[in-house]
Formats: structure tokens, sequence, C-alpha cells
């Protein structure tokens, strides 16, 4: 670090002009960034129960997610109303069928008609006249180009010919499974003697839906939705008296992990269809919409927090270079690892959302660090000249930020084997911008001041400055006398503390539900409460109930069990259950049975004899597309071999109460129980799903997380006593980070702040940067030791000098980050929340609970090591305004360091 | 008596004949002219290859043609259930069927069910259904061997009742005009072929002792294994009878 400070020291320019193009080229990479909030990066691939759901689901299909939408109208029953619901179907399943020769020839058309040159958008959806599906597409692509009337642009139709290629490579996926509703489901009907099975609504030759007109069209249409049981709440909704309002349209995806793409399209084809009224839902919306909303306020918020912290800087430092250098490393490094992340085409997650705002507290506190001790080393410089001081400054501060960025970077390091994609990505990303941040301060700052002239415009407002920051220093006067004549007190209600907050610790809710995070007015907790009271949940899980035999479903008594399970889960009794409609393999049969009996719905359930559930298989019309023994309508219900019935249970949030993992580990706990104590013995069950799986993976995020705070406990004792070898000292330097670990969560417990996958990235966060408080306070106490002051007076020199500067940094990221404090959005309120949190309480930590921590255990920090060159520093710092008092301990560090660094040489 | 084929036992043969210039319509006539059984009674083996798994199930077919221009069909499972389908075939109309379940609940099935699998198997109950030479415009479109044989590729699209399949290619045998193969397009795409195998002579009538339905795709098929046949006997007509089958 020595050579490269003098490195940048001799060619200044070339070092900010190689920053600056690294910085353009990789700006250029934020244009490749690719959000991606798919439920696929935060799965447990590796885990088992994955592996099993994984299994099940090739079996079954992606049935237990889905996204469902609510369609109403005012007027819902007319010929027009059903045209409109007909054209957003149609709409939808461009997505579902794909014709790759109707599709070439829209764009060749598109292609030949843009070619001519300027035209209307009139013109050109006149050019489509007889493709209404096709001209819808464009009208909604032109739509988000901002286009609204007039004249396309020749850039607007380069962007809409890429937006329309970009559809149809969409539609080619065939994402969309299936779509089921009013408009598409068949039924059993077994009227006058005859077996059919009838669409609700017919298609002529062409394929076109048969709308209904006139009232006993409308009629006979309702007569149809309700003479089976099982479509409602499944694809009709009534108001309480049995009017029929709502039309549900549940859409099941080839694959739910990557449905981020078809999600997105969906909520365009739905906002494009204003004229009716619909409620989307289901679990792939419910992540856009996260991600829209951290995106959007983020977007928003981190300029005001950067405002903020470059107010801080300006009061800290009172100069241009003071506010520019700082600046532009946050800057830079954000800059550098978001397009690092661009080029090698790693996608934001919505866990991702949060680097920039961790490379603008490491940028903010590294900037800092490195210009405090220009500052503090001012009169040094200016003694030993510009260059040389500049060397002998810098080159000591680059080495400790070095350091504690190590000791971050290791920290972040150990979720590059997490189980969830996105916290691997996370961890490696996070742990790749530190060290980007680290050498950027550790060039742009010095190369910097090389180039500025050296002279101290701040120093003359010393006095104002001073008398502004005068409760400083009147705080650490009284840290400094509480931890010193009443250290045993100070540690009595630490200890209280502690207590306390373990009692808070027991209080504390390890539990994760995306919908908590937004406002109970928001429109995703209000449609999610919606969709559950009109059809039931949003989303469900998988029991599968093994009769242990092949053909074994077939079996009366096997289906009466699953109905006298589903009888239990639905019951009242049982609410706390959640679940808010069932589906199973038995529906068919009832339909069956119901339909072979003229349709009465008295024989609306299981038959007992075994011969008519076989012959209804026998004869149930169904398409068998990839001939594998089943109907395709039967695939969600039941395996090929007739053995294993899934039973899909829709999770209803009732009365608005949200279920997190901890409500669906007791939901899972309790299906389980019963199904132990009622199942016959040669029945064995499973449960998985996607509920499941996020139980799974909020256990691996906090889990992760809460492994990543430990070890960084133990990366700050191993550095700790590779500085100091002192294993007293190393076990000393965990107590700050360790009280406000427990702190901490002791006041999440007790404010009822949850422990879930946004607060347990947070307090790795947070904790992450507050690593370095600790190691200032050791040695530069440790160095007022070795300089022969007593333990008073070394801490309260201490104090003095790295306090000061710990409380600068811990300011300068406390007020940046209340900003977050305005978000609507509940993760970047607890961001900002739990960042002052864990700041005030690492800060305290440090300056004085550690302090009277070594009042206590009188433990003797004097090494060998403590340079001799720093002996000369404490004058110095004496003479230097508050925010570089703290200067001299870089110094002494650094000395400290490259003396370790020789001396393990010599060792060898 | 009106001429007729099924399209799953091609029971109709006919003495090899010059084909040359003839036309699509004039071939499948050939094969269409041959003189057919009065009546057939046939055990058939049904296995049904899917998803890894074969099904077994076996039934009874008796045929008897009327003199009223339509041709009767009775297929009687014996395993795994006691299904029974009847079939009425009508000239420039759809079939009837009617469906008995084993607790002797009878059904009729509507034409509009007819594109659907008869007890999960690869035909289709279209498939099941007798057809007119009439229902369908032929094109002769090329040569082709099937099963092993030189064949008349002759293209075929239905023109009377519902339509199941877009078209369906015959491969009738050059030297006899026995149709080898049928090849049924659905939804624009090839969608399965029939293949007819071991044709044998009984009573003088070529008689297919294996008959395969194959999904184009490979993912599944339907062997029928014809375990015996007899043509020509007396079947009593009310057997026929919609009222018989309860």
């Amino acid at each position: 670090m020595n050579r490269y400070i003098r490195f940048v020291l001799n060619h200044p320019i070339a070092m900010l002009v190689g920053c600056l193009i690294i910085t353009v080229i990789l700006s250029a990479g934020i244009t490749k960034l690719r959000f991606d909030t798919s439920i696929a990066t935060f799965l447990p691939k590796s885990d088992a129960s994955y592996k099993y759901y994984d299994r099940v689901k090739k079996v079954y299909g992606d049935v237990d997610t889905f996204v469902i939408l609510s369609v109403s109208h005012a007027h819902l029953w007319r010929h027009d109303t059903f045209k409109k619901i007909d054209q957003l179907l149609v709409d939808l399943e461009a997505y579902q069928d794909f014709d790759n020769k109707l599709e070439s020839r829209r764009m060749e058309r598109l292609s030949a008609v843009l070619a001519k040159g300027r035209i209307s958008g009139e013109a050109l959806f006149a050019e489509f006249e007889n493709d209404p599906s096709f001209q819808r597409l464009l009208r909604r692509k032109l739509s988000l180009l901002g286009w609204h009337n007039g004249v396309i642009g020749s850039r607007t139709a380069g962007n809409l010919k890429e937006k329309v290629a970009a559809a149809a490579e969409l539609k080619s996926s065939e994402m969309i499974d299936d779509i089921i509703s009013p408009f598409t489901i068949r039924d059993i009907s077994g009227e006058n003697d005859m077996l059919q099975e009838v669409r609700l609504i017919e298609t002529d030759d062409a394929g076109s839906r048969i709308l209904p007109e006139g009232r006993a069209a409308f009629d006979n249409f309702i007569s149809r939705l309700k003479r089976n049981p099982v479509f409602e709440k499944g694809i009709y909704a009534t108001d309480g008296q049995g009017n029929i309002t709502d039309f549900g349209f549940i859409i099941r995806f080839q694959d739910i992990s990557d449905s981020d793409p078809i999600a997105r399209e969906i909520l365009e084809i739905v906002e494009s269809h204003d004229e009716l009224d619909i409620i989307v839902q289901g679990e792939p919306i419910v992540y856009i919409w996260m991600n829209n909303y951290m995106q959007r306020d983020l977007s928003r918020l981190v300029p005001l927090v950067m405002l903020v912290a470059v107010i801080i800087f300006f009061i800290n430092f009172r100069s241009l270079r003071g506010v520019v250098l700082p600046f532009l490393t946050l800057g830079m490094s954000t800059i550098w690892i978001l397009g690092l992340m661009g080029y090698l085409g790693v996608n934001i997650t919505t866990v991702g959302v949060s680097i920039p705002v961790l490379m603008i507290a490491v940028g903010s506190s590294y900037g800092i660090h490195i210009l405090n001790q220009y500052y503090a080393d001012f009169d040094l410089i200016s003694r030993e000249g510009k260059r040389t001081g500049l060397h002998h400054s810098m080159s000591h501060i680059a080495v400790t930020v070095l350091l504690t960025g190590l000791t971050t970077f290791v920290a972040f390091m150990t979720l590059a084997t997490h189980q969830l994609a996105a916290i691997r990505d996370w961890g490696i990303f996070c742990a790749l911008g530190i060290i980007f941040a680290v050498i950027i301060s550790a060039t742009i700052i010095p190369a910097g001041l090389e180039l500025m002239p050296h002279r101290l415009l701040g120093r003359n407002k010393k006095r104002e400055k001073e008398k502004r920051f005068g409760f400083i220093e009147s705080a650490i006067g009284l840290m400094a006398k509480v931890s010193i004549t009443h250290y045993g007190k100070v540690l009595a209600v630490v200890f209280l503390l502690i207590i306390a907050s373990v009692f808070g610790l027991f209080r504390l809710n390890v539990e994760t539900e995306l919908l908590q995070y937004f406002k109970k007015n928001d429109q995703i907790r209000t449609t999610a409460s919606t969709i559950g009271d009109k059809f039931g949940g949003r989303w469900g899980f998988m029991i599968l109930i093994d009769s242990g035999e092949a053909d074994g479903v077939k079996s009366p008594e096997f289906l009466k069990t699953i109905e006298d399970f589903r009888v239990w889960l639905e019951a009242e009794a049982n609410s706390d259950l959640c679940i808010g409609r069932t589906d199973a393999f038995s529906d068919f049969i009832k339909t069956m049975h119901m339909a072979m009996h003229n349709d009465d719905p008295a024989y609306f359930k299981v038959p007992a004899s075994k011969w008519d559930i076989m012959d209804y298989l026998e004869i149930f019309s169904g398409t068998d597309a990839n001939s594998d023994g089943r109907v395709d309508r039967f695939e969600a219900y039941v395996d090929p071999f007739f053995q294993t019935c899934n039973v899909i249970a829709r999770l209803n949030q009732k009365n608005g109460k949200l279920i997190g993992s901890a409500g669906l580990k007791h939901i899972f706990n309790r299906v389980s129980i019963h199904l132990d104590d009622t199942l016959p013995e040669k029945y064995s069950y499973r449960i998985t799903g996607h509920p499941k799986m996020l139980i799974k993976s909020v256990d691996y995020i906090v889990g992760g997380q809460l492994q990543s705070l430990f070890l960084t406990f133990g990366v700050i004792a191993v550095v700790v006593l590779l500085l100091l070898r002192n294993f007293r000292a190393a076990l000393l330097s965990l107590i700050p980070m360790s009280v406000a670990v427990i702190i901490n969560f002791g006041i999440m417990g007790w404010s009822g702040i949850r422990l879930d996958i946004a607060t347990s990235i947070i307090a790795a966060i947070t904790i992450g940067i507050g690593v370095d408080d600790t190691i200032h306070f050791l040695n530069t106490f440790r160095c007022y030791r070795k300089w022969g002051e007593d333990v008073d007076t070394a801490i309260q020199k201490t104090l003095q000098v790295a306090g000061k500067a710990i409380i600068f940094t811990s300011m300068a990221l406390i007020c940046g980050f209340s900003v977050l404090v305005l978000s609507p959005f509940k993760p970047l309120v607890l961001f900002g929340l739990l960042m002052a949190v864990t700041m005030v309480a690492t800060t305290l930590g440090a300056l004085v609970v550690l302090p009277a921590a070594i009042k206590l255990t009188r433990v003797k920090l004097i090494g060998q090591t403590c340079p001799q060159a720093a002996s000369s520093r404490p004058l110095v710092i004496k003479e230097t305004q508050p925010a570089t008092r703290f200067a001299g301990i870089w110094v002494s560090l650094i000395s400290l360091i490259r003396q370790q660094i020789k001396e393990g040489i010599n060792e060898k | 008596m009106r001429n007729k084929f099924f399209l799953v036992f091609v029971l109709i043969f006919f003495l090899a004949q010059s084909a040359f210039a003839m036309t699509g319509r004039e071939i499948m006539e050939k094969s269409d002219d041959l003189p057919e059984a009065d009546t057939a009674a046939s055990k058939v083996l049904m296995l049904i290859h899917k998803g890894g798994r074969v099904l077994e199930k076996e039934f009874i077919m008796q045929m008897k043609q009327f003199e009223n221009d339509e041709d009767k069909a009775l297929i009687a499972f014996i395993r795994p259930t006691q299904i029974k389908l009847l079939t009425h075939s009508h000239k420039g109309r759809d079939d009837d069927q009617w469906l008995r379940l084993s607790s002797g609940r009878v059904k009729r099935i509507a034409s509009s069910s007819k594109d659907k699998p008869f007890v999960n198997s690869h035909f289709y109950y279209e498939d099941l259904t007798s057809v007119d030479i009439d229902d369908y415009e032929y094109k002769l479109i090329g040569e082709e061997e099937a099963v092993g044989e030189p064949c008349y590729k002759v293209e075929g699209v239905k023109v009377v009742g519902e339509k199941v399949y877009d078209k369906v290619i015959f491969y009738p045998r050059k030297s006899d005009y026995f149709v080898n193969r049928v090849d049924f397009y659905k939804d624009g795409e090839f969608h399965k072929f029939l293949e007819n195998y071991h044709v044998k002579k009984i009573d003088g009538i070529l008689t297919p002792h294996k008959a395969v339905m194959e999904l184009a795709d490979g993912n599944g098929k339907t062997e029928l294994i014809l375990k015996g046949i007899k043509y020509n006997i007396d079947i009593d007509s009310v057997k026929f009878k919609k009222e018989a089958l309860r």
C-alpha cells in the first residue's frame, strides 16, 4: 500500500484519469443492468425440501402459485362488456399458444409499414385493422413508449419494433400454461341423458368465442356457471346474495420461478384494459410491486441520502475538497460495482437493490477517514513538504482503510456459499464493492489532494466549528467521566440493558411476510384481502396424500378420506389454518357423478362404488396431450399412476390478518398433526409448495445474515489479536459489537420490529460498517498507554481523539440514512431506523462500554509493538480541530501494522 | 348396401388393380368398393402405453351392417371395467354413440365429444365411427412405403359432419388397396398415425391382427391386438339397440 500511495502521488493525473476512464467504461455497464425480481433467486435449490418440491412440480405442474385476476364491470351482463373481457383474455392467451407463422407475418408487416417512413398512430393501427389483438398490443407498447397520438417518430418506431419483437419472443416461450376462467373452462354435463363436456362459452369454427347476447343467453351462462359447485370462488365470486359480481382468471405458468417477464406483461395487459375493473394478485405480482416500490423509493431517496451526506461532509471539513473527494469516492464505488454487475450479466435482485445504499455508506465512511487523516496531518504535511507529507499521511490511513475494508469484505464473502442465489450474489458484490471503495478512496483522495493546493480554508473557521460541535465535546467529556469513574455502574447498566434486551430477544418475532412491508391501505394489501374474500386466496400449498398403491386414488374410501380432510381444512373451527379454498381430484369424480345423475346436485359427492369411479375415469373425455396417463385436467391433482392425490389448499388472510413465515409454520404443523392422527395407516402424506419454500428461504436468509454477523465478530477478534497479540484484548474487542447487537435485537423485540429478510440484512450491513470503531479505540488506547499514559488518561485521550472520529462517521451515516424514514415502504424506513440504532449502539459500545470494560478487567494493552514514530503524535492531535484530532490514531495504527508486518517477516 | 370402412380396423380388402392415372378419389373408391363382412365379432386386447406404464384393457367388438343404410357396432369391455359403447353410423350425418356404465346407467355421447380419447387410449371416439366414402374429399399426393409395403398416398379432408381432424392421409397398398396406414392431422400439425400389422386373410377377408395408433411425437401409443375374429356370423340385431344396453 505504501508503494501504491507513492505511485498515486507520483502520477496523480494518470490515476485520476484512469479512475475516470474505468468509471466511464463501467457506467456503460449500468445500462445493461437488469432487475430480476423472480422468485427463482430466492429458492433454496440445493435443499432437500426444494428438490422434493421440484419433483412434485414436475408431476403436478406449478399449481400452488399463480396470478389471479378478479374481473368485473358495473354492467357485467352485457354483450359489449363480455367482448371487452374476451379481448382481455385473447391478449393473455397470446402468451399461452404461440403461432409462429402469425407472429412472423405480423413482424414483417410491421417492419414494412414502419420502413415507409413517418406514420401516424392511427394509420399504423389501420394497417392492422383485421388483427385487433395485435392492434391492441401496438397501442399498449406505444403507450409505454410515451406515445399518445399523432405521428410516430423514427426513434419511437425503432423502440416499438424492439418491444414488439420482445413480446413475440416472450410469446414463443409459451410461459402461460393455462388460463382457467368462465370463458375457457369446460364442464361435464349430463343433462337429458346426454353426457358431454361443454364449454361454458362455446367457440365457432375459427376458434372465436360465441359470447352470449340477450337475457336468455346470459341466464343460460349463469345457470351453467352455478351448476357446478366447484366454480364458486374458483372462477366466479358472488356478493353474498348469490349474485355473480366478478369473474376469476387463474393464470398458471409453465415455471413459476421464471415468471417475472410474463407477470410484468400480464400487468401491462391488465393496465391497458382500464375499461374493466380488474384486480390483479398473486405471488409473482407481489414480487414485482415490491421491487417497483424499492426502485421508486430508492431513486427518490438515495439522492437525498447523498445530499445529506454531502452536507455532513461540508460541516465536518468546511471545504470544497472535503465535499468533492468523499462524494467522488462514494459515487465511483457505486458506479463501479453496478457497472461490473451489468457487464457480468448479474441482475439486481430484490436484495441487491440495497447495494447502492451500502456503497454510499462505506464510500462515505472511508472518504471521511482518509480526508480526516489529511486534515489531522495538515501541519505535518506542511512541515515535511506536500508530497512527502501526503505520502506518510495517506499510506498510514490507506492501510487502515484496507484493513477495515478487508474485515467487512470477509464478512460479506461468507455469504458467497449461501444457498440462495440472490443472497450469494448480494454477498459477493457487496464484498467486491467494499474493495472498490477501498481502492477508489485510496486513489482519488490522495491524487486529488496532490493536485490541489495545500491550504486549509476551513481552519479560519475553527472557532465557530468548535462552538458548533461543543455538544460533542461535552458528550465526550461525559463519556470519559462515566466510563472512568463510574465504570462499575456503566457495566451494571449495560448488564441490565443486556438482561432487558435478552427478554426483548425472547419477544423477537422471527417472521417474514412480504405484505407486511406495505402500509395497510396500500393496494398490494387491499387487493390481497379482496382476492382472499372473493376467491379464497392468492396463493396456496400442496398436501400430497399417497394411497400406498397404484390406482389407489380410485377407491371411494380414499377419496372420502380426502373429502373429510378438505372439510376439516375449510372448517370455521379451524379458521387459524387460513384456508380459503381447496381443490382436489375428488371434485372431478363428484362432478362426473352429478353429471351421470342428470346434474342433480344431490349427487355432487364421491360415489360409493369403486366401479362407478373406474367407469367415470374410463369415459372422462378429456385430452391427454402429453400422453402421461392422465387427462390434462387431472394433472394438477393426481399422479400418472393414480396413487397420490394432490390437495391444493389456497391460503387466505382472513380479516386482513397477514400470514407470515411463523403463521405458515403454525399451519403446516397443525395440518401435519391432524393427518398424523387421522390418516389411515396405509396412507401417507407430505406437504410442499411455494409457502413451504418461502419459510426455507426466510430461514436461510435470516440464518445466513446472522451467521455473517457472528462471523464478523470472529474476523474482528482475529484482526485485533493479530494487531495487539493479546487474547484478552481480542475478547474485549467483541464487547462493543456484542452489546450493540444484543441491544439492537432487544430493541427490535420490544418495539415489535420483526427479524425478517429485510432487518437481518440491515443488521449485517450496519454492523459490517460499524466494525472499525472498536479497532480504532483499542489501538489508540494502546498507543497512549505505550506512550506512558495511565489507564484513565489513556481512556480520556482516546475518547478525545478516536471518539470524535467515530462520532463524526456515525453522524454522517445516521443523518444520511435517517432520510429513508420518509419512505412509505417499510423496509426502507426500518433501514433508516436500524442504521441509527446500530450506529448509536456501536458508538456507545466502543466509547463507553469498552473503556469501562478495560477499567474493570485492567487488561494490559501495552504491547511492545507500539511504534516509536508515533510518540510525537499526541501533541499534534491535541492541537487539531475536533474532526482531525484523531489522526494520530491512524499514524499509530499504521505504524503498528507496518511493524507487525516487518516482525512477521523477521520471524520468518 | 352402402360401402363403409372403419378407420380402426380396416376390414375391407380389394384385389390388386391397376392404378394408372387414377385420382385419389378413385383409389379410395377401389378400397371402398370391395365387399365386406355383414357381421363381425372380435376379441381385442388393448395395450395403452402412457407415461412409462402399460394399461391393459380387453373388449369384445361386434359389428353388423343393416339394410336401412346404417351399420352398428358394440364394444363391450371385459376388463378392467364393464362399460359398453354402442355406435350407430349414419350416412350424411354424425353417428350416434351411447355409453353404458358398469352400474347399468346409459348416457349418450354428444357429437362435440368425438375428438376426445376413448377409454383414455390414443383413439378418439371419432376413430370408432365408420367412415363413408363421401364424407371426405380426396387428393392423390404421391406414393410412399407404409408398414413395409408400397402404398399410394391419398389426402382426405372431411366434408360431412363434425370435423375432428384437419385432414387424414391414407396409405392404401398398391397391391390390394388395403389401407396400411393412416396419418391424422389436427390443429395444423401431424398428430398421430395408425398402422396395421400382420394382415392375414380370414374367411377371405384381409384382417390386420395388430393395429397401432401412435402419437406423432412418439410420446405414447395404443396397440390393439386381435385375439380372435369371426365374420358373417349370426348376431342378434337386438344387441345393437340402445335399450338393450341397460
